[in-house]
């Protein structure tokens, strides 16, 4: 397997690569053609120059939350600020970043409970999803939501606290176990490693937060991790610059731990989560995944560009796999809703807006900056439960049966990507599932959807209001809802 | 939004009994009414204390080697609960040690009293070799029952059900996750129904087509599009065809369920917010039956959860002040012993609701784990800001009915019983010297072998069928025996 050739690249596969690398389209509607206008932009470069404008998109400036003073309302403020950002963004892979780093470095408000501090976390987030994920994994080390959450500030001389210690190798890093089911490291490197990140402390003045290393509560004596293995570390004692160590223990974990295949620990295991993330999970029992050399090579470009996370979507997102119709990843809660809404171009209002992060998103399982655990959500199959999917029908119904001017509170109208000129009910069907970019489905389910439009083509009643307010808008609901749509 | 329910019409696409998926298609198969637990009505209610409980201080040490230890490295209050305040929670005498007091936590009176009469068996120092103090992976080895992780990534429940459930008519669901995530506990090829609120049971429908009389139609092409994933759709659709369809089709049953009748679970919401209760009262209600007349709806094996255990920092601050005092003014700096009233007013107030009503407590078992304990020593500097972290072997409550009480295969060993007292395993050493390489306790009690007696005795499987499911481990001749079912 190697990279998509141009000769593969369609209107489909352009708008798998929106769906996949972001949410969705823009929503751009060509109605002479009846194609999304930026589809057929991407449908019409390479894919080598589809993907390469893609990663070059440089979001405009967009104003900040605004002040974020500490009740639970500025969480509120601040999910809808970040919601928004993703509908309305012309970058929405930077986004889509910013919620992968927000479930890799998972933090929560159910400890963390200021809004500044959260939002602070953010912001680093999206200044380096694009970046480089070595300076990302050390800023995040001091940063003061991730102090507060894993008690890096209790983290002290004489008196370690293992929380950050352990999760920046079980989860930030290495990961528990390697391809091999081999274990990446052991308790002791656990205490070890806490002894290394001692002395960071975060305090307020003036509500502005602080973050500063205390050498005081700093332990510098010598420090030996993964002792008697491939990947031993050294620290010496009394390194310098001390606030420095941890930047150099970092970079050890990065550019030496080896798996017992002796291949970079970090770069597979960040290389796989990513792919999990974005494409498909190449694990299916836990060990020996199938796509373990296509996993590889990702790796490969990870580590040889010195872990730049351009490079590593870049090659990701060219892969003939990325494209494979054999496999599908459940749509998490946020990128259903904001994929819909962005898609459709639906407008927001009333409460379903002020309470979109801690009620419609929550109730589907995913409330932002507010992760179950530092494990963060389990993401694919995990989403579907009873309870999820009814909640997800009940947006779908009320995203379908919105309508602009009926005081709805998700305004959307369908008038806009209607042909009222369409005069077969197949021609409807896949206009608005290729909107919503669902291609190739079976002939089963598209029958369905056409019955439910009429028993024959002259059923079709696309000039009368009514007919679209049930049959239309009842189709749109149905391919909402579709088990097809779920997946991407 | 506007929406409302309808009666969902069922289709010539309902979902078949007999496709058999990989076990990583949980949830896809409908499941089968022949579950032995559903017809006997043996009920099995599984507690998941998540984030590592301090098990150390729901089981306390009050004298004896372990109780120097834990003085030793216990400073901060509340870390260290007095040993004046826990005379009142006093249970049996740790079978481990000699001249070794042990009490519950001083917040867990009302689970003392069902010490006191026989329905709580107190297993201690369980859990598993080379343990893993990831709170992942271990809550994963207990799932599935599998130390090394190395069997099927199924989960015990799973296979026991996928063991019972063979055939049928395909109308029950055998069993219930009250979170709205399913956990690994129920992998397997049996469908389960996983939410947090009978009230999320809708099935949701725009206004305009009720309003124009096509629902009826709209649930008909809705419930063939989901049976065509669930039965030929790529393997990716089939778990969420599987799932929409469950949910779509019994919702309505499910939501005449009454959580009304769990009267002392009703009245100790309305204190407070108690999570735990709120789930317990759906399990209960559940228990009762779709409403009205009490129609069986087959579901027997309950998963509930309780949050918030992770207790690195801030841990500590108990104060034995006046329990309702403190219940007003939300445990001010009390951690951990907040957690302990809740779990301990949330069974028993599950339990009195059973006993109300009369049968359900004669053939329902409760048992609780957490997916590791914690260390021995405090963290940090001694003070307020003190927590405990990751650690081990931890203990395990079994509630049920007592000899004279039950209706199902077994019962509860409990305290007044002959030999054991109620008390089981030993509690592990918590000197430095008793502790593991890596200063952790040592466990005394295989949690496999809880599973077992379960499996064997409570659901009426074979020992060699349990022994399958449990991975081949065989609770019967483990040396470390505990006989709290029976």
């Amino acid at each position: 397997m190697a990279d998509i050739s141009p000769s593969n690249w369609s209107y489909a596969t352009a708008a798998h690569l929106l769906l996949r690398s972001g949410f969705g389209h823009n929503g751009t509607y060509n109605k002479t053609t009846s194609e999304v206008s930026q589809i057929r932009h991407f449908a019409n470069l390479t894919p080598q120059a589809a993907v390469s404008e893609l990663l070059g998109i440089r979001a405009s400036k967009v104003k900040g939350p605004g002040t974020l003073d500490g009740s639970d309302a500025d969480f509120a403020k601040l999910q809808l600020w970040w919601i928004n950002r993703m509908i309305r963004t012309p970058n929405p892979l930077a986004e889509k970043m910013v919620l992968f780093l927000h479930t890799h470095f998972a933090t929560a408000r159910s400890k963390v409970t200021k809004p500044l501090y959260m939002a602070t976390q953010n912001a680093l987030f999206r200044q380096f999803a694009l970046g480089s994920f070595r300076e990302l994994v050390k800023q995040v080390t001091v940063d003061a939501a991730m102090l507060w959450w894993l008690d890096g500030n209790l983290n002290k001389i004489g008196r370690p606290n293992e929380n950050y210690a352990r999760e920046l190798q079980e989860l930030f890093t290495l990961g528990v176990f390697d391809f091999n089911n081999q274990g990446n490291y052991t308790q002791k490197d656990v205490t070890g490693a806490a002894r290394i990140l001692t002395g960071w402390r975060f305090s307020e003045v003036k509500k502005k937060i602080v973050v500063a290393f205390l050498p005081s509560r700093h332990d510098t004596l010598a420090k030996t991790i993964y002792e008697g293995t491939p990947s031993q570390i050294d620290v010496p004692a009394a390194y310098s610059p001390p606030e420095g160590e941890y930047k150099f223990f970092i970079d050890q974990i990065l550019d030496k731990h080896r798996d017992s295949d002796g291949r970079p620990t970090a770069a597979r295991f960040l290389t796989r989560k990513l792919w999990k993330f974005f494409a498909y999970d190449p694990v299916v029992e836990g060990v020996n995944p199938p796509d373990r050399p296509m996993i590889d090579a990702l790796a490969d470009v990870f580590v040889a560009s010195d872990y730049s996370l351009t490079a590593v979507l870049k090659a990701m997102f060219l892969r003939e796999e990325f494209y494979a119709d054999a496999t599908r990843t459940v749509k998490g809660p946020t990128e259903y809703v904001v994929g819909s809404l962005r898609m459709l171009k639906a407008k927001l209002t009333g409460s379903t807006k002020a309470n979109i992060g801690q009620d419609l998103l929550a109730n589907m399982g995913q409330e932002l900056l507010n992760p179950p655990d530092v494990f963060s959500w389990r993401g694919n199959l995990a989403w579907i439960t009873t309870q999820t999917m009814l909640r997800r029908y009940a947006f779908g119904a009320a995203l379908a049966s919105g309508d602009l001017g009926r005081n709805s509170e998700l305004g959307h109208n369908v008038y806009a990507y209607l042909n009222t000129n369409e005069t077969t009910r197949a021609g409807v069907v896949d206009h608005f599932l290729n909107l919503l970019g669902i291609f190739n489905i079976d002939n089963a389910t598209r029958g369905e959807l056409i019955q439910w439009l009429g028993s024959s083509d002259s059923a079709l009643d696309l000039k009368n209001p009514d007919y679209v307010r049930v049959r239309v808008r009842g189709l749109l609901n149905l391919i909402l809802t579709l088990p097809h749509y779920h997946v991407h | 939004m506007r929406f409302t329910r309808r009666q969902f019409l069922k289709t010539s696409m309902a979902i078949s009994a007999a496709s058999a998926f990989p076990s990583i298609w949980w949830r896809v198969r409908e499941a089968a009414a022949t579950l032995d637990p559903c017809e006997t009505g043996v009920n099995l209610v599984i507690l998941h204390i998540e984030g590592g409980n301090d098990g150390i201080n729901m089981v306390v040490p009050m004298t004896g080697q372990n109780r120097t230890a834990y003085d030793a490295v216990r400073t901060v209050n509340g870390i260290n609960i007095p040993q004046a305040s826990l005379a009142a929670t006093q249970i049996a005498d740790d079978p481990g040690h000699t001249n070794a007091q042990l009490a519950l936590h001083p917040h867990m009176a009302g689970l003392k009293g069902l010490y006191d009469a026989g329905n709580l068996a107190v297993l201690c120092g369980v859990h598993y070799p080379n343990a893993n103090l990831s709170h992942d992976v271990s809550s994963n080895i207990w799932y599935r029952a599998d130390p090394g992780l190395v069997g099927p990534s199924t989960g015990w429940i799973g296979r026991t059900m996928d063991t019972v459930c063979t055939g049928g008519s395909g109308t029950a669901v055998p069993a219930v996750d009250t979170d709205g995530q399913l956990t690994p506990l129920f992998y397997g090829n049996t469908s389960v129904f996983a939410f947090d609120s009978l009230s999320d049971l809708v099935f949701p429908i725009s206004q305009d087509v009720i309003n124009a009389g096509a629902d009826g139609s709209y649930r008909t092409r809705f419930g063939n599009i989901y049976g065509n994933a669930l039965n030929n759709g790529a393997n990716f659709l089939k778990p969420i065809g599987a799932t929409g369809s469950v949910a779509a089709e019994k919702v309505d049953l499910y939501s005449s369920a009454d959580e009304g009748l769990a009267g002392n679970l009703s009245a100790l919401i309305g204190t407070d917010g108690f999570s735990l209760a709120r789930k317990l009262r759906t399990v209960f209600a559940l228990m009762k039956g779709a409403q009205p007349g009490n129609q069986p709806l087959g579901c027997r094996i309950f998963r509930v959860g309780i949050g918030g255990f992770d207790t690195h920092s801030d841990e500590g601050n108990y104060t034995p002040t006046d329990i309702n005092a403190k219940v007003q003014n939300n445990f001010p700096g009390e951690y951990h012993g907040k957690l302990m009233y809740r779990i301990d007013r949330a069974l028993s107030a599950f339990w009195a609701d059973l006993k109300a009503d009369g049968n359900l407590y004669k053939n329902t078992v409760i048992m609780t784990f957490s997916e590791f304990g914690r260390r021995v020593e405090e963290n940090g500097d001694h003070d307020l800001h003190s927590g405990t972290d990751h650690g081990t072997a931890a203990p395990v409550f079994v509630i049920g009915p007592t000899a004279s009480e039950s209706a199902g295969p077994a019962h509860i060993v409990g305290n007044g019983a002959s030999s054991a007292n109620g008390v089981y395993g030993a509690y592990p050493g918590l000197d430095a010297l008793s502790l593991d390489g890596d200063g952790n306790l040592v466990y005394q009690l295989d949690f496999r072998h809880i599973y077992g007696e379960i499996v064997n005795r409570w659901l009426g499987l074979d020992p060699l069928t349990t022994q399958t499911i449990l991975g081949g481990y065989n609770y019967v001749t483990d040396p470390k025996s505990a006989d709290f079912l029976l």
